[in-house]
């Protein structure tokens, strides 16, 4: 697509514009969950149960009579904080991993490479389930499962960066200057890899939250009555036939909030 | 034929390497599985006799051989969740018609519908279908297919009451039946598939649109449309085969949660519940296969790769 906005003389694509808007929405509803929402999320109200959505309840109310929109602003902010620190965990560990690799290579790399491909075969969401099987579910340990997953990715991107990157004039000349490996790898080279490191990291926030949702959904995540988007979810599909709203809301918000990134990122590349 | 033996070797070994992988993986559960398997009250001969029989009073590396071996003959010991004990492959096997099933009306679908989108949309190039088509491709993309499962639900089954949710028919019933059953599920696992392959296929085909030879096409007097299907939909295809191999793993792992939705006696249920049900013989068992079809498909893939475009096999 080449329809570009022009703003302030810089040209920016129409959809990097529609996807920082969706995602600023996003954002800001996250935001106030933490502080304010119009009920408390998880007080039950067995005269609700199943109600419509309607003036005092713009969502409408589970099957325990909850108020959705509150849910749905906890529930999206629980899910914003998995996603963001798997993403952190796989981002800090992929970077250490993929810099050193790339930067010094040898049989070493050859031997991570090898397991990294073994590892890309695999559905991630199997190997989650087996994480999940092997240490419990819980917020804390799809936390830990799925960080752990997403090492290998941004390992790969970032060695394959390094290896570009090690041969560029501006490290001979910092090498010249006697500066260390570590300083080399990480003040000189690191900086130079934002332009992959940025799009990956928010893809792989997008796969985070879908990750995360998929897991709660299935009951092996985020556990009640904590309210997650996958977990609404999965509570919502037995009053799929009386009170649809319920699935919408949850639904809706996880598209949304990948929606927005994915607009973002694309926008950002030469797509 | 050199090119076939290293790619044979290394499927072997990372087959090997997915056995040792998922066989220790579940070595490190804490507690004793022979306590887990008959109770707390057991007495303590009954645990050592269960041990000896399960061999697990011997080494880890004999362990793992006995299994092994045990799991080329497609035999993976006994499942711990139902009342009746049942062999893990017969449990298995049972499942499996539905999983395959699911997997190959998905995959079809995707192929079915993303190929002439992509070709439609990479030929109205920065037009308005092509704009309109992208934008969709985004917003499908962005659908967690659990949740596109609960939405076909509601429209088909609740609303235009095309199937009856929840009336999944035996294949050995009526086959007929649970194929059209199965279409729904087929759909919530290839719509968002579909939406990648057509913007991969389509940036595929403009970037094969720039090439010289193209142009060489367009001077000779080829139409824009013959050129197209003669000349670059040929070179565009064939990443696109890649593509749509690697989609396998993501199928599979859809057909795992959208089971779940439209409660569907497949593997990706009977994994989920034993887990739930710490029955571990199961889970090794599910991964295990699950992995080996995905690693074995694409070792196919490669090979049908190399005899489709000979210039890989130079690299």
């Amino acid at each position: 697509m080449k329809k570009m906005v022009k703003i302030k003389g810089k040209t920016y694509h129409l959809n990097y514009i529609l996807g920082l808007v969706i995602t600023s929405l996003v954002l800001l509803i996250v935001i106030i969950g933490f502080f304010y929402t119009p009920y408390d999320p998880n007080t039950m109200n067995a005269a609700l149960k199943n109600s419509p959505p309607s003036l005092m309840h713009p969502l409408g109310t589970d099957n325990f009579g909850r108020d959705i929109l509150s849910r749905v602003m906890v529930g999206a902010g629980t899910t914003y904080v998995i996603a963001v620190s798997i993403v952190l965990i796989g981002a800090f560990f992929g970077t250490v991993v993929g810099a050193l690799t790339g930067y010094f290579g040898g049989w070493l790399d050859e031997v991570i490479m090898r397991f990294n491909d073994v590892l890309t075969a695999i559905p991630s969401i199997l190997l989650a389930l087996v994480f999940v099987s092997i240490f419990g579910t819980g917020t804390y340990n799809i936390i830990f499962a799925l960080g752990i997953l997403f090492v290998p990715s941004y390992a790969r991107v970032i060695r394959s960066e390094f290896i570009v990157l090690r041969e560029r004039d501006f490290v001979n000349n910092a090498k010249l200057m006697g500066a260390g490996s570590l300083r080399i790898m990480f003040i000189h080279i690191l900086p130079n890899t934002r332009n992959v490191l940025i799009p990956a990291l928010l893809i792989g926030f997008n796969n985070a939250v879908l990750a995360e949702a998929g897991l709660s959904y299935l009951g092996l995540g985020v556990q009640p009555p904590q309210a997650s988007l996958g977990r609404m979810l999965s509570e919502a599909q037995s009053y799929l036939l009386d009170s649809p709203w319920y699935a919408l809301a949850p639904g809706l918000m996880i598209i949304l909030t990948v929606l927005g990134f994915s607009l973002i990122s694309g926008g950002m590349g030469n797509d | 034929m050199k090119y076939t033996l290293k790619k044979l070797a290394t499927l072997i070994v990372s087959l090997l390497i997915t056995s040792v992988l998922t066989f220790t993986a579940f070595q490190i559960i804490p507690g004793d599985s022979a306590l887990n398997a008959l109770g707390m009250d057991a007495t303590k001969e009954q645990l050592e006799r269960y041990r000896e029989e399960m061999g697990l009073n011997k080494s880890l590396p004999v362990r793992y051989i006995n299994w092994l071996k045990g799991a080329l003959k497609g035999d993976f010991g006994y499942s711990t969740q139902y009342q009746m004990q049942m062999k893990v492959s017969t449990l298995i096997k049972n499942r499996l018609t539905v999983t395959f099933w699911l997997a190959v009306m998905s995959f079809l679908l995707i192929v079915v519908i993303s190929i002439p989108l992509g070709i439609f949309a990479a030929g109205k190039k920065n037009g308005i279908p092509d704009s309109f088509i992208t934008l969709i491709t985004q917003i499908f993309m962005s659908v967690p297919p659990f949740f596109l499962g609960m939405l076909i639900t509601l429209i088909f089954g609740i609303i235009l009451k095309w199937f009856t949710p929840g009336s999944y028919i035996n294949p050995g019933e009526n086959f007929g039946q649970f194929l059209r059953f199965m279409i729904f599920p087929a759909i919530a696992v290839a719509v968002p598939k579909i939406a990648m392959t057509v913007k991969f296929l389509r940036s595929s085909l403009l970037r094969e649109m720039e090439l010289d030879y193209v142009r060489t096409a367009k001077s000779k007097g080829m139409t824009k449309a013959r050129i197209l299907i003669r000349h670059i939909l040929k070179n565009a295809l064939i990443p696109v085969i890649t593509f749509l191999a690697m989609m396998l793993a993501d199928i599979l792992a859809g057909a795992i949660l959208v089971e779940q939705v439209f409660n569907l006696p497949g593997l990706g249920r009977l994994l989920v519940s034993s887990i739930s049900n710490r029955d571990y013989a199961v889970v090794q068992a599910i991964i295990l296969y699950i992995v080996s079809v995905v690693i074995i498909i694409n070792f196919i893939v490669d090979l049908i790769y190399q005899w489709i475009d000979p210039r890989v096999k130079r690299d």
